[in-house]
């Protein structure tokens, strides 16, 4: 049984008129010790699946499918049982975590109090707990009582992934980790995930922009397409055989351009608005390969001949 | 506490008080008139206390000249700040200490209460935008801070003292205050300071739940309150531990920057209600042209203002780690 | 949508009582100053609002004092808002020593009372309409001068400021060619915004008796309602009708001001 299970999660989010499909029938899944990396460009929903497993989306979204964790439907948990399984089992380092902390408590208080609301550990307990994580990530521990604000970024960073792990979480999902930093802290934070998950055995759903990153860290790969899943498959296959032209042509950004995927736009235009989007495959209108019967019956997702799963008429169909 | 913002804060305080000084000096002298017509009138005065006050504050003096003479005597303890012409011959200062206390305590309860009342409020309705208790809340308060600070007394006044007799229709106590037990007598003072206070809180406090409320939903679409959410607090510690409490931070200088208005509604509430604060006396000065007395309100009415604007810097730069 | 009908509602008050300003003769049923009853007459046919001590017609009262009220109202607005303007462009644009000096000063009038500072400034200046216009103009222009500056220090940033600047424009014409276009619905609601504060402090100033007592305005009715004891005879029609008047026409102000920033601000919409 894999650790989470999405199976056809839809969520929409209610505009002024009418909703915006942010994820459409979207089944994955991460398994015991994997990291699931999710490549996409931005807007394609990879925050909403982030929140969705976590059950933390705004009022304003409406969700359908089916979320499991641990084979434990996490969509209809009564409010205490959500609350004790938020942290406990999957915790987040949020897009954007250099806003992580509440500016006006210490860091360290902040891992207390997800330590304290868990388990039954006394405060100097607590606080010992938060000493060694800092130790664990690499930042000097007497730092625990600093403010937010008297971190470098790189440590907020560090500090962020130290409160993901204080409750010892089966899953840690990784909200573009990297994104704001450079290129030398980037690398850093990178190695530190790649020791902790194999030192702790946790696993990852990896966010990012940054398909590079993901050849580093990621043991299979998920590419998402305006709300849709494209393309999944194990890292190796992903990475050497792509089979959706999408993939491909994010693979084909890498090497010239640092992969970031922001890239891709100045090769093929635009991601579609998702208030209006194309008939049939919604990858059509940017496609090379596009043909017929692309631009009238969406494409569904089915094993392709390199041993990924891809939605696309030219693969399996 | 962070010593060089509150340094800082502090200059910023003194710069303020001087700009105070020099207003209250060139104001009378800018308009049309003679000092010695404002201050030491020989037709109000006895002449030779008029005579006196010209010399003291060398009225008819060169302008730097009288400049000097006015600080030596703000400076002066007991400030000296000329004579009062409706309650001569006490001084200006004697006259405001006199009548001070009961403004500070409406102003000073007043405040308390349209602080918390504000802050709660706002939590209310800002942990529900959108709702319909957000709108209707929001405007109801909204037309209670447009209605004039005064009329609105007018109105409590009409409604519980003449109409339904629950509280006394003006002073600041009974005159037979001293010889009640104290209980009686807090009661008493209570009393008499509910229905002044009552209104000022229920003009003023709008402003507060507003900015709370506003701050409150900046604050909620913060990542921090995601991750607390995601961390398995309840809605109501998400609220209050995290979100309230930092939307509460911008509150503490508006209460302070709020101070000057408040003091404005006071002083005609008092009016309304007969309380004899500085408001009250103010309304005198007014009508009897007691110039020297009305820029001594004003001199005060800004020192004290300044002084609370500096201590709610000293309690931000407390509660707010990020202050430098 | 919404911001559209506050908006609507609020020029809808407002429009009431420009109305009834402006063509207050025909709508009243006397002329506000001749004696056309019994003094003290609570509210009936012949007077819907009663009438006063003198036994003047209250509701006629109430009808002539929009006059006063507005005109200082919208003229006082229009002065604060347009130095508060100038003053807060200046400060933001130009930014250290001038901004550090504008701003000092503009900080100490924020925070001192106003109503002593006026109360000075009237009691100096004699008794009149003009007194109280020039008073709440000096008093009322820093809050506009605050909130302009902070928008312009962000709007200066902005590309197309930078655009001007390569272009060779002088400063005045960044200012107010390309600045001062892109924050004119601010200024509106700030100067919208301004009529309450306006309309509220005329009416404080005229109670305290720094107005011309013998004028009509809302002010001055409260003014003698409140000397001659009008509560403590249950004389409320005297007292009613002008301060809800005062209390809508800043209700009015509000709704627009309100809708107008959040029309252009949708950041803050569902105020
Ligand atoms: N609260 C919301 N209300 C309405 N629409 C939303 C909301 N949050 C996200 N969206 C929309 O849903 C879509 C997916 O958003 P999401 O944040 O999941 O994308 P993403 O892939 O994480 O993008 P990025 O890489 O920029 O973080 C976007 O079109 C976004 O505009
Ligand atoms: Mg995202």
């Amino acid at each position: 049984m894999p650790l989470l299970e999405l199976k056809n999660l839809s969520v929409a989010y209610r505009l002024q008129k009418g909703y915006l499909m942010a994820v459409d029938q979207v089944s994955m899944e991460v398994n015991e010790g994997e990291v699931l990396g999710i490549a996409g460009e931005s807007g394609c929903g990879k925050s909403t699946v982030a929140l969705s497993v976590l059950r933390i989306l705004p009022k304003s979204a409406r969700v359908t499918g089916a979320v499991a964790f641990g084979g434990e439907d996490v969509l209809t948990m009564g409010d205490e049982r959500v609350r004790a399984y938020r942290w406990k089992h999957v915790a987040l380092v949020p897009q954007g975590s250099m806003n992580a902390f509440d500016p006006v408590i210490s860091v360290g208080a902040q891992i207390v109090e997800a330590i304290r609301l868990h388990e039954s550990a006394g405060k100097e307990e607590a606080w010992r707990r938060a000493r060694e994580l800092f130790g664990l990530v690499g930042i000097p521990k007497e730092r625990v009582t600093n403010y937010p604000h008297e971190l470098s970024g790189g440590m907020k960073q560090r500090a962020a992934i130290a409160m993901a792990l204080s409750l010892s979480p089966k899953l840690v999902i990784l909200d573009e980790p990297t994104t704001a930093l450079d290129v030398v802290v980037q690398k850093q934070i990178l190695s530190l995930l790649a020791r902790l998950q194999r030192e702790l055995g946790v696993s990852f759903m990896f966010i990012t922009h940054d398909l590079s990153v993901l050849a580093e860290v990621a043991t299979r790969v998920a590419v998402m397409y305006a709300g849709k899943l494209v393309e999944v498959g194990p890292a190796d296959v992903m990475f050497r055989s792509p089979s959706h032209p999408y993939t491909q042509a994010l693979m084909r950004a890498i090497p010239n351009v640092h992969g970031d995927i922001s890239q891709v736009k100045s090769i093929l235009g635009t991601p579609p608005d998702l208030t209006s989007l194309p008939k049939g495959c919604r990858f059509s209108p940017r496609c090379p390969h596009s043909f017929g019967r692309c631009t009238v019956e969406e494409p569904r997702l089915l094993p392709s001949t390199t041993g990924s799963m891809a939605a696309c008429h030219l693969v399996g169909g | 506490m962070n010593r060089g913002y509150v340094l800082r804060r502090g200059f910023y305080a003194f710069i303020t008080f001087l700009i105070v000084l020099v207003l209250n000096f060139a104001i009378p002298r800018v308009m049309p008139g003679s000092p010695v017509q404002y201050f030491a009138n020989p037709r109000i005065l006895p002449s030779l206390e008029a005579k006196l006050l010209t010399e003291r504050f060398g009225l008819d003096k060169p302008i730097w000249t009288q400049f000097l003479l006015y600080l030596v005597g703000v400076f002066h303890w007991p400030p000296d700040l000329g004579v009062s012409y409706t309650f001569y011959p006490a001084p200006v200062w004697t006259v405001i200490m006199t009548y001070l206390p009961w403004t500070l305590l409406l102003v000073g309860t007043a405040t308390v209460a349209t602080a918390v009342i504000g802050i709660v409020i706002g939590i209310l309705i800002g942990s529900k935008q959108g709702s319909k208790t957000d709108t209707v809340v929001t405007s109801a308060s909204l037309f209670l801070w447009t209605m004039p600070f005064f009329w609105l007394g007018t109105i409590l006044l009409w409604l519980f003292s003449i109409y339904f007799h629950v509280f006394p229709a003006g002073g600041a106590a009974s005159p037979f205050l001293s010889k009640m037990p104290l209980l009686d007598q807090i009661g008493n003072i209570a009393e008499h300071a509910f229905l002044p206070g009552l209104t000022l809180t229920l003009a003023a406090f709008a402003g507060y739940s507003l900015m709370m409320r506003n701050t409150l939903v900046e604050e909620l679409t913060q990542d921090y309150v995601t991750v607390a959410v995601a961390k398995g607090l309840s809605h109501r510690a998400v609220l209050f531990k995290h979100a309230a409490r930092n939307a509460m931070l911008p509150m503490i200088t508006l209460i302070g920057l709020n101070l000057g208005y408040v003091v404005s509604g006071a002083l005609l509430v008092e009016v309304v209600f007969s309380y004899p604060g500085v408001g009250y006396l103010t309304y005198q000065a007014v009508l009897a042209h007691d110039y020297p007395l009305l820029q001594g309100l004003f001199f005060v009415l800004s020192m004290a203002v300044i002084i609370a604007n500096f201590f709610a810097d000293i309690i931000y730069s407390l509660v707010d780690p990020r202050v430098k | 949508m919404t911001e559209n009908k506050r908006v609507t509602s609020g020029v809808l008050i407002i429009g009431i009582f420009v109305f009834m300003a402006v063509f207050a003769p025909w709508l009243t049923p006397y002329k506000p100053q001749v004696v056309s009853g019994s003094p003290y007459s609570p509210p009936s046919f012949q007077h819907w609002m009663g009438t006063d001590d003198l036994g003047y017609d209250v509701m006629s009262q109430v009808i002539y004092g929009a006059r006063i009220s507005l005109t200082v109202g919208f003229t006082v607005a229009l002065a604060a808002t347009s130095i508060g303007s100038l003053i807060g462009l200046l400060s933001g644009f130009y930014r250290g020593v001038v901004d550090e000096a504008l701003m000092r000063f503009t900080d100490v009038i924020l925070v001192l009372p106003s109503l002593p500072l006026a109360i000075i400034l009237a009691a100096y200046l004699g008794p009149s309409v003009i007194t109280i216009i020039e008073v709440l103009t000096l008093t009322s222009w820093p809050l506009v001068a605050r909130v302009i500056r902070s928008q312009t220090l962000s709007l200066r940033e902005r590309p197309f400021v930078d655009a001007a600047r390569v272009a060779g424009a002088s400063d005045a014409r960044i200012m107010f060619k390309v600045i001062i276009p892109n924050l004119l619905s601010l200024i509106a609601a700030n100067a919208v915004l301004a009529i309450t504060g306006a309309v509220v402090g005329e009416a404080g100033l005229d109670f305290i008796g720094m107005g011309n007592p013998s004028v009509v305005s809302w002010g001055t009715m409260l003014y003698w309602s409140q000397n001659l004891g009008a509560v403590l005879r249950g004389a409320w029609w005297w007292i009613l009708a002008p301060g809800l008047c005062i209390a809508f026409v800043g209700l009015g102000a509000v709704l627009i001001s309100i809708g107008v920033e959040n029309i252009f601000n949708p950041r803050l919409r569902g105020r």
